[in-house]
């Protein structure tokens, strides 16, 4: 069971809030997000595009047909001629969506016609009149209307004047071939606007003739103001249809208000006028509800009685001009519902439809008869709003209740195939079964909920993330001050480094570290730790500090080996050499059992030297001074041994409270490395090295000076191959500065067995290690082990070594004997002198 | 050193020395061991040193890598062990043997006499069984008769009191109520009551002496009051 | 409620060092007792550290650190946050130097503050409650018979024979985080608080140490007791014990003080 934290419950309200809001918003059908629905409707309708199946044909009075046929308006017998023309193709139906409102003003005719009703009517007053305004015409017409020759004259004026007005009088014309084929279709126009108030008032039997009264309450959009055909072409259409065309709030064309109401009276839109004629029904025969029917026909429409159109491609479409000059095959149109309409440019209005821009009125009436006559519409189910709302309330839940409690890299997955799901659901409902459900409410609460909840929980997470941070820093102080309470300076400081170093308690920590750093003479530790807060700026003494630090640490690279007194003396040296005595001390070459091993220089001579120091840091205090008596006695008496297998000691000194030894400076390695199995030396190498050691400490036995330390890592071999012995009688210095009395301190595995057991050793003794380094420089194993340094000193003090030949079988016998007398237990039974053992060797090899 | 011999159908390829801290194997080229074949992802698995561990993981290969027969996502890897991966065999050669391990427990001590730590992975394996968080009861009391504070207690603490001492989780009223009249202890296996102050306590009817377990439902009679003890779900 | 304590560690008949560490501060309320394990001084290293920890933490601001558990007070969280530090310095102490590697210890604390004491462990060092004549353990070792006995797979007199006793589920600074147990509890005048490592309830039974407790005169002369029982049983490990004696102050302490003065 997962936790349910405050932030989760915060959520859920966020969630459940959005949804309420997305509710709020499409039950309010709010602008904005309806133009979003728009968008969706428009991207579905264009899905839904088909080739248009329908009996309709456009004509339309296009660029082409105007720059041939005139300017429009065309003499209104033009288009008489075209009703007729088409009427004798036997069209079924034809809309001629053109408005006439007004009778055709034309001078000629007036003109015509006054001088017919002066012939007949008054002749005499009206003949000077005629005659001034007409002379030979009105000559000849009152001539033809006499008996007489002149009358007769006058009669023939008026009989041509007839013609002439027949001929003129295009409404007439136009009104015959509408009358003539009872097929035609004639426009109204609607101001739309707020009803008038008046019922049917002064509406002509053929604008009755072309309206119902509504059934009930009526919503269809009302209009103030009417513009109707004359009356001369009304009485002789077959039917009136308005042409209003509603665009919704984005300027697009999605639907048709199939009625209009204007006077209480609900007049048909043109296309389904048309239509009705086409299928032969009549107006009177619709019935109005959900949906509107008639016969078999279902449309269904939803508010102000609007049918939302599905707009189709390819409707057939033929320039009047075409028309005109018989181009177009008549069989086109026969039987059909041809439309006649404006098209070019500046004469129609061009419509803004889901599929297209720029589309001619005549061709969104064609695609609304397309649609009643094939049945293929886009509805608004009554399930869409309990589908609509059902999914909010879905999405909502899943943004309040789901996305908490997931992953969001999940929550996106899921959240996106969700949208996919709906997305498509909705898509193909629209494209293949003309279902028109909102997308965009759900899908919007899904997108804001997602986003709205996850960028919440990563800005948390980011809190989250700062206060982690905050408490880290917090945890780091406690560690690190625990830690430098423990003297575990250099964790102590790793943790202090972690915090932000701006913060003023911090570098107040980390000064009081780098006080400790200096305690513990641990110099360059403590510069690192001021250098650290001063990247954060200038900060008590810290710049003062760093800067006696730093030539402390080059004068006195000693100071870091730990001599006990405070610095204080060196700090105040400004000489950018360290030295030490009258050496320059160039680098550090290695840490040895004593002390800290530098390279230093003789500048009086520019003489590299070996500088090996005295470490203090683990002598007692209250013994140093007795152990640096002792480690010069040592040191001088070795000093004055002068062998050329002998390390040369040249000076021995103490500066700044550091012992040092000065000595020749070696370039070779020392023998450790032979001792392996694998790098074993021959035999007469061995012979040589081991004499050469063996001579050495013959001199210096004879000087009474003893090794005490001989082991590999004590013996030295030059590159030019000469052998030297190190270190004689620092391993007393340091055996006797630990305070444990009676503690030998040697190398155990080289040591000798009264070198164990605390009693004086003489030079026998180093002969016996020699003894050893022997064994183990032929065979590579030691002779003695152990698993503890108790089992080992046993070993040494009672056990004979594994016969030398077991391990190395190709060993001459003189040399295992040798070996075997070495390490005799008995200090007697040894060699008494390096010398007879050199001499020894020496004859092994003859 | 540990090493592994690359073997295809029992014939040895190579053998390759796992002195990198990783050594990774794979079809592609940038693998420390290459097997060509189409059974081997292109970065298959990879072997890692983790102290003187020697650990195999697989990097999420498609036909899997195989240990001793058995799919391994992440594991340690002891001499003699064999890897198959594709129908190549590496064989682990290592200083470490398998039954070394397992008998230890990775124990670190000096003797069985001493406190030992098992590092947590081998904690999981022992406990491997057991879910971490075994359910705790929770209980409490009814107050069937007289006077208390409250009608109902729940008892959280691992040692509950009754009696008219501050601190006491049951608290009686009344001048001559006992300071201490029992305790009730919650424990893993249950809630136990012991009477304290020597004050007589029935449960059930029974006069107890002793630690006595509580049972759901028990009736529990104590310094004038009657309590019903409940065990929750 | 006040508290007034006393401690007491040995290291044993058989160890040659003393790896447990113990603190006590009665005014804060807190008693710590720590088993340290790992190889040369490394316990005691780690045992120590933990306990200066939990102490420097106590002195210190008490910042709780991290996201506190609403199941348990403040001062309860801020015990188990003082482990959590702990912990985090003993593990990067064993990091961070092959000599302290695998070192961790035990740790066992309580913190009483008013009422409630707050009792956090980890390992098998454990606190006892002694009231009315009876002692209750307060804490469930992490070690592995302990695990096994929870879940039944041996009874406790097996676990108690176990030679696995020594093994521990959990530890501090073996893991670079870990939550210790927690846990509260009411206490009421005349509890007592005992404290302690294996080495002291490996040796004697929970029993002996209540009898030892209550005839007693004072704290020092029942860890003294406590101590030589251990050893006279074996002594096999380091003994520590605290006991903690919880008191109310009596309205007429003051009086009473008031008539020792005069009785000097």
């Amino acid at each position: 069971m997962k936790k349910i934290t405050k932030s989760m419950i915060s959520d859920f309200i966020l969630g459940v809030v959005l949804m309420l809001l997305t509710l709020f918003f499409f039950l309010l059908s709010w602008g904005p997000l309806e133009t979003l629905e728009n968008g969706l409707y428009d991207l579905r309708a264009s899905l839904r595009v088909t080739s248009s199946k329908a009996p309709v044909a456009v004509i339309a009075v296009d660029e082409q047909s105007i720059a041939n046929l005139g300017r429009w308006p065309w003499p209104r017998a033009h288009i008489a001629s075209m009703v007729e023309l088409l009427q004798s193709y036997q069209v079924k139906v034809i809309g001629l969506d053109i408005i006439y409102s007004e009778k055709d003003v034309n001078q000629g005719l007036v003109e015509v016609r006054n001088l017919i009703r002066s012939i007949e009517g008054e002749p005499e007053p009206a003949e000077p009149q005629a005659a001034e305004a007409n002379p030979p015409a009105s000559r000849k017409a009152a001539a033809q209307s006499r008996p007489d020759p002149k009358k007769q004259a006058l009669s023939d004026v008026l009989t041509a004047l007839k013609e002439s007005e027949k001929r003129l009088d295009n409404d007439t014309i136009l009104a015959n071939a509408i009358s003539a084929g009872k097929n035609v279709v004639l426009p109204l126009f609607f101001v739309p606007g707020p009803p008038t108030g008046r019922t049917a008032s002064n509406l002509s039997p053929d604008l009755l003739r072309n309206s119902i009264s509504p059934a009930g309450v009526d919503d269809s959009i009302t209009a103030r103001a009417m513009v109707p055909p004359i009356p001369e072409f009304a009485s002789g259409a077959l039917g009136l249809g308005h042409i209003n065309i509603f665009s919704d709030a984005d300027g697009t064309v999605r639907s048709e208000p199939l009625f209009i109401n204007f006077e209480e009276k609900l007049f048909p839109s043109f296309a389904l006028q048309l239509t009705l004629k086409y299928l032969n029904y009549d107006l009177k025969q619709i019935r109005l509800g959900k949906n509107i029917t008639f016969g078999r026909k279902k449309i269904p429409v939803y508010e102000n009685n609007r049918m939302l159109i599905s707009f189709n491609e390819r409707i057939p479409y033929y320039s009047y001009f075409d028309v005109v000059n018989k181009k177009i095959a008549p069989d086109v149109f026969k039987d059909k519902i041809v439309i006649i309409a404006l098209s070019a440019a500046g004469l129609g209005t061009m419509q803004v439809t889901p599929v297209a821009v720029n589309v001619p009125s005549g061709t969104v009436i064609a695609n609304v008869i397309d649609n009643i006559i094939n049945g293929d519409h886009i509805t608004r189910p009554d399930w869409a709003l309990t589908l609509e709302l059902i999914v909010i309330l879905l999405f909502g839940l899943y943004v309040a209740l789901v996305i908490p409690h997931i992953k969001a890299g999940i929550s996106a997955a899921v959240s996106l195939v969700l949208l996919l799901v709906w997305m498509t659901a909705t898509i193909y409902l629209f494209a293949a079964y003309g279902y028109w459900v909102k997308a965009m409410y759900p899908a919007l609460l899904l997108l804001v909920g997602y986003i709205v909840i996850v960028s919440k929980r990563y800005l948390l997470t980011e809190k989250d993330k700062d206060r982690m941070e905050a408490d880290s820093v917090e945890t780091n102080k406690m560690l690190g001050l625990s830690f430098q309470g423990q003297g575990l300076l250099d964790m102590a400081f790793d943790k202090f480094r972690k915090c932000p170093v701006e913060d003023e308690s911090v570098k107040d920590l980390l000064y009081n570290l780098g006080l400790d750093f200096e305690r513990k003479r641990m110099f360059n530790k403590a510069v690192a730790v001021y250098q650290h807060i001063a990247q954060a700026g200038d900060f008590k003494d810290i710049n003062d500090r760093i800067k006696k630090l730093t030539t402390a640490g080059e004068t006195m690279i000693f100071g870091l080996s730990g001599a006990k007194k405070e610095a204080t003396v060196i700090m105040e040296n400004t000489e950018v050499k360290p030295t030490l005595g009258r050496y320059e001390v160039v680098k550090e070459l290695g840490r040895g059992a004593m002390g800290t091993v530098f390279l230093g220089k003789d500048p009086r001579i520019n003489r590299e030297v070996a500088i090996k120091t005295l470490r203090y840091e683990e002598i007692d205090a209250e013994q140093i001074d007795e152990v640096k008596k002792r480690f010069f006695r040592e040191a001088e008496a070795a000093g004055k041994l002068s062998h050329p297998n002998i390390v040369t000691i040249y000076d021995v000194g103490e500066d700044y409270d550091i012992a040092y030894m000065a000595m020749e400076l070696l370039d070779g390695s020392d023998l450790a490395k032979y001792t392996k199995k694998e790098n074993l030396l021959p035999v007469p190498e061995i012979v040589r090295i081991v004499s050469a050691v063996a001579s050495a400490l013959d001199y210096a036995h004879a000087n009474g000076i003893v090794h005490r330390d001989i082991k590999p890592a004590n013996i030295m071999i030059l590159n030019n191959g000469e052998v030297k012995v190190a270190d004689f009688g620092i391993a007393r210095v340091m055996a006797t500065s630990k305070t444990q009395t009676g503690v030998v301190l040697g190398t155990p595995s080289y040591m000798s067995p009264e070198q164990i057991a605390g009693k004086k050793v003489d030079g026998r003794s180093d002969l016996f290690s020699l003894g050893v380094v022997l064994y183990e420089l032929i065979s590579g194993e030691k002779p003695f082990n152990g698993d503890s340094i108790a089992t080992l000193m046993y070993n040494i003090t009672t056990t004979a070594p594994q016969a030398i030949q077991e391990l190395s079988p190709d060993l001459p016998d003189a040399m295992a004997r040798i070996v075997e007398k070495l390490l005799a237990k008995d200090v007697e039974a040894r060699y008494q002198t390096g010398k007879a053992l050199a001499d020894d060797l020496l004859a092994c090899l003859k | 050193m540990a090493k592994v011999l690359l073997k295809y159908k029992e014939a040895a390829v190579k053998e390759i020395a796992l002195d990198k801290e990783s050594t990774t194997i794979g079809r592609k080229p940038d693998n420390d061991i290459v097997i060509d074949n189409q059974a081997v992802s292109g970065h298959h698995a990879s072997i890692t040193m983790e102290g003187d561990r020697l650990v195999l993981e697989d990097l999420g290969s498609l036909n899997g890598t195989f240990v001793n027969g058995q799919k391994i996502s992440k594991t340690e890897l002891f001499n003699g062990d064999v890897i198959l991966i594709g129908v190549h065999t590496l064989n682990v050669t290592s200083e470490k043997n398998r039954s070394q391990e397992t008998k230890g427990f990775a124990v670190r001590g000096r003797s069985m006499d001493e406190t030992m730590v098992i590092a947590p992975d081998d904690q999981k394996k022992i406990i491997a069984a057991a879910d971490k968080n075994l359910p705790e009861p929770l209980g409490g009391f009814v107050v069937l008769e007289g006077s208390t504070q409250q009608k109902e207690y729940e008892l959280k603490e691992r040692v509950s009191a009754i009696g008219k001492e501050d601190g006491s989780a049951i608290k009686l009223k009344g001048l001559f109520a006992p300071k201490l009249a029992a305790m009730v202890n919650r424990r893993k296996e249950g809630y136990f009551i012991t009477p304290a102050g020597g004050k007589e306590l029935k449960v059930n009817g029974k006069i107890i002496d002793r630690r006595c377990d509580l049972k759901d439902g028990d009736l529990v009679e104590v310094a004038g009051l009657k309590l019903q003890f409940y065990l929750k779900e | 409620m006040n508290l007034t304590a006393c401690g007491k560690t040995d290291q044993g008949l058989v160890r040659a060092n003393n790896e447990d560490n113990f603190y006590l501060d009665e005014k804060m309320g807190l008693l710590v007792v720590a088993d340290g394990m790992g190889g040369h001084a490394s316990g005691e290293k780690a045992s120590g550290l933990a306990v200066s920890l939990i102490r420097d933490y106590f002195q210190g601001p008490q910042k709780i650190i991290g996201s506190p558990d609403p199941s348990f007070s403040e001062a309860t969280n801020r015990l188990g946050c003082a482990i959590r530090l702990a912990n985090q310095a003993v593990y990067e102490v064993a990091q961070s130097s092959p000599q302290f590697k695998g070192m961790g210890t035990t740790i066992v604390a309580v913190l009483l503050t008013g009422r409630k004491l707050s009792i956090a462990h980890i390992g098998d060092s454990r606190a006892y409650l002694i009231r009315a004549g009876s002692i209750d353990q307060l804490t469930d070792d992490h070690s592995m018979v302990q695990e096994q006995v929870k879940r039944n797979l041996i009874t406790q007199e097996e676990a108690d024979r176990s030679e696995m006793k020594n093994i521990l589920t959990k530890a501090l600074g073996i893991q670079p985080e870990i939550e210790a147990d927690l846990d509260e509890l009411t206490v009421m005048d005349g509890d007592i608080l005992l404290l302690c490592t294996d080495g002291f309830s490996n040796m004697v039974t929970d029993d002996d140490a209540l009898d030892m407790i209550s005839s007693a005169q004072n704290g020092s002369a029942a860890c003294e007791s406590m101590i030589d029982a251990a050893n006279r049983n074996g002594g096999k490990d380091n003994i520590t014990v605290v006991i903690g004696y919880v008191w109310k102050e009596k309205w007429y302490s003051a009086l009473m003080k008031f008539m020792e003065f005069f009785r000097r």
